[in-house]
Formats: C-alpha cells, sequence, structure tokens
C-alpha cells in the first residue's frame, strides 16, 4: 500500500490519534497544542497523546493528503495550524459510517431472541 | 526556558535530524504550552510524553530509513544467512580436500561481503546519503551473520560424527593441544561465531559504504542530468 493511501483503505478502522485528530479539525482549523486539548477533551481523557505521537501523526496525514498546513495569524512563529482537506473530511465520515455499522450490528446482537 | 523544557529539548533530539529539522520547534512549542497549562500536573505531563516516545521514535526512525530499504536490507541479509548456511552444511556435512576447503573459503567471503555491499549501494541510490546505504548494509550484516552463526551450530550438532573423522579437524585438534575433541569442537565454533561476524561487519561496513558511495554519487548525477 502506498503512503498517499494508507488512510483510505476501504473499510479499515483509523488508529485513534488519527480518528480524534480528524475529529478535532472537522470543527475548526486548529494549532498543535489545540488538537492535543480537543483530543483530550472529546475522548473524555480516553485518549492522551504527546507531541511526539501529535507531529508524526499530523506529518503521515498531511503526507496522505486528509489535513494541509494553514498561515494563521500567530502569538508564536513555531505554532502550526492545520485544516481538514475534502479528502480528510470523507476519511472521517467513511469511518463515523463504519462505527454506526459495527454499533447496529452489536445491538441487534445483544437484543433477547423472539 | 524552565529545566523541564531543556529536558524535552534533549529528547527531541533524539528523533531523526530530518524530522527534526521540520517539526522540532513545534514539538518544543508544544511541549512548552503544556507545561505553561496549569490543569496538567507535571507527573501526567512527562507521563504523556514519555509514554508516546518509544512509539513515535521507532515509527520516525523506521521511515526516515526507508521501510522498503529496510525490508531490502534484511532480505539480502536472509539471503547471506542462507548462503552461509549452505556453506556450513557443506564444510561441516561433507570431507572435502585442502582444493574444496579453499573453494569454500572463497565462497564463505563472498556470502558475507557481496549482500552488505549491494544493501549498501542500493540504499545509498534511493536518497544519495552514505548513511543510510551504511544502515542497510548493517541491517544486512545483522540478519545474516545472526542466521549464519546459528546454523553453524547446529551443522555441528547434525554432522557432529564427520567431525570427528575429518583429518582437517584432526590435525588441528593435536595443533591445539585441548584435552578432548569436544572441547576443540565447541572452541573452534565459538572463535567462528565471534570471528565470523566480526569479518563480515568489518568488511560489509567498508565494501557498503563503498557500494554506498557510488549509489550516492548515481543518484547525484541522476538528479543534476533531470534538472
Amino acid at each position: 500500500m502506498s503512503r498517499a493511501n494508507q488512510f483510505s483503505r476501504p473499510g479499515g478502522p483509523l488508529t485513534a490519534p488519527v480518528f480524534y485528530v480528524l475529529l478535532s479539525l472537522s470543527i475548526r482549523e486548529r494549532h498543535g497544542y489545540d488538537i492535543l486539548k480537543h483530543v483530550q477533551d472529546s475522548s473524555e481523557g480516553a485518549v492522551r497523546f504527546g507531541p511526539g505521537t501529535l507531529y508524526t501523526t499530523l506529518k503521515r496525514m498531511l503526507e496522505a493528503g486528509l489535513i494541509v498546513e494553514v498561515d494563521a495569524e500567530q502569538d508564536d512563529s513555531r505554532r502550526r495550524t492545520y485544516r481538514l482537506t475534502g479528502v480528510g473530511r470523507d476519511r472521517l465520515a467513511a469511518e463515523l459510517q463504519r462505527m454506526d455499522r459495527a454499533l447496529a450490528v452489536a445491538r441487534r446482537a445483544g437484543e433477547p431472541a423472539g | 526556558m524552565s529545566w523541564g523544557e531543556r529536558v524535552y529539548g534533549l529528547v527531541v533530539a533524539l528523533y531523526p535530524s530530518r524530522f527534526r529539522r521540520e517539526y522540532g520547534p513545534a514539538l518544543r512549542q508544544v511541549f512548552h504550552e503544556m507545561v505553561l497549562d496549569r490543569a496538567v500536573p507535571a507527573w501526567r505531563l512527562w507521563l504523556t510524553v514519555l509514554g508516546d516516545l518509544p512509539g513515535s521514535l521507532l515509527r520516525e526512525h523506521y521511515e526516515n530509513l526507508g521501510g522498503g530499504d529496510m525490508r531490502r536490507g534484511a532480505l539480502l541479509g536472509l539471503a547471506m544467512g542462507l548462503f552461509w548456511t549452505a556453506v556450513n552444511m557443506v564444510n561441516q556435512g561433507v570431507i572435502v580436500d585442502d582444493r574444496g576447503h579453499a573453494i569454500l573459503g572463497a565462497s564463505f567471503l563472498a556470502a558475507l561481503v557481496l549482500p552488505c555491499a549491494l544493501s549498501g549501494f542500493l540504499g545509498a541510490r534511493r536518497d544519495g546519503a552514505i548513511g543510510t546505504g551504511l544502515t542497510t548494509a548493517l541491517v544486512t550484516w545483522l540478519v545474516g551473520s545472526a542466521i549464519g552463526v546459528a546454523t553453524m551450530w547446529l551443522a555441528t550438532w547434525i554432522f557432529y560424527q564427520n567431525q570427528l573423522i575429518d583429518p582437517g579437524n584432526i590435525a588441528d585438534f593435536r595443533r591445539t593441544g585441548l584435552p578432548t575433541m569436544d572441547a576443540f569442537l565447541f572452541d573452534d565454533n565459538l572463535r567462528a561465531s565471534i570471528i565470523g561476524p566480526a569479518m563480515s561487519l568489518v568488511m560489509g561496513a567498508l565494501v557498503g559504504t563503498a557500494g554506498a558511495a557510488l549509489g550516492s554519487h548515481m543518484s547525484r548525477t541522476a538528479r543534476t542530468t533531470d534538472a
């Protein structure tokens, strides 16, 4: 599989960092620390990672075309801001649909027979 | 700058230089903001940062070396190990004369050197960096040596009876003055386990670097032509 489509394998689940970063950027463009905070809050503390995982994930997502870096007015020039692309939005939608289907299957399996 | 940020600066230095150049300031900036965030206790901050360090470091170093190059280096190492295994089996399973030993010796030398050189050449040709070629040559050496040494001991065990009657072994045993043939075979294999990989490492690194230099030169020439 090429690096460009490693996140767009049909039906394949996304890793937790990729999923939460996509979710975070689907609301608005954000810089690194803002993404980390949002991931932590939206997962209710279940998903936490540091700057290393954040930027290795962002790098691969940039290469895959899921996000782009944008020029934004910054208090600190070291801050880097990212925005979701159309490809990223489609990938997130596909992942949410996959989760919905899995949940529906699980619910049906949990219903009493008859 | 706090002591924590200084320490984190050292942590950032562990990432590959390409990644560090591109994302180093951003990594330090995020860490700085984590430090300023009063809601994050220091112990949690370090737990989070150090917890995700091994995975992200390994991933970046692997990508930096080029996953394809590493796999190719390992495959060449496998080929080197298999050839070394074949030499071990013939050397220990068949009683050969002096001419046979000379052919085996030359084959053994080629098996140690050529895969490392090829691996170094192919690795360096990708990005024009000798360091990349040398690293893939070392991967080849590591895989090949591990297989070669393991199968050498295995061949000694399988062809143990042959070892006891091999004229070359008997002559060497007498020269060493060791008390038993078993002690001689153990000593002989132990030496080969050290000398073989060491020779392979030195020669592989030398020839691998030469191959890498050639690959690097060809890569630069190709880029100049393209431009």
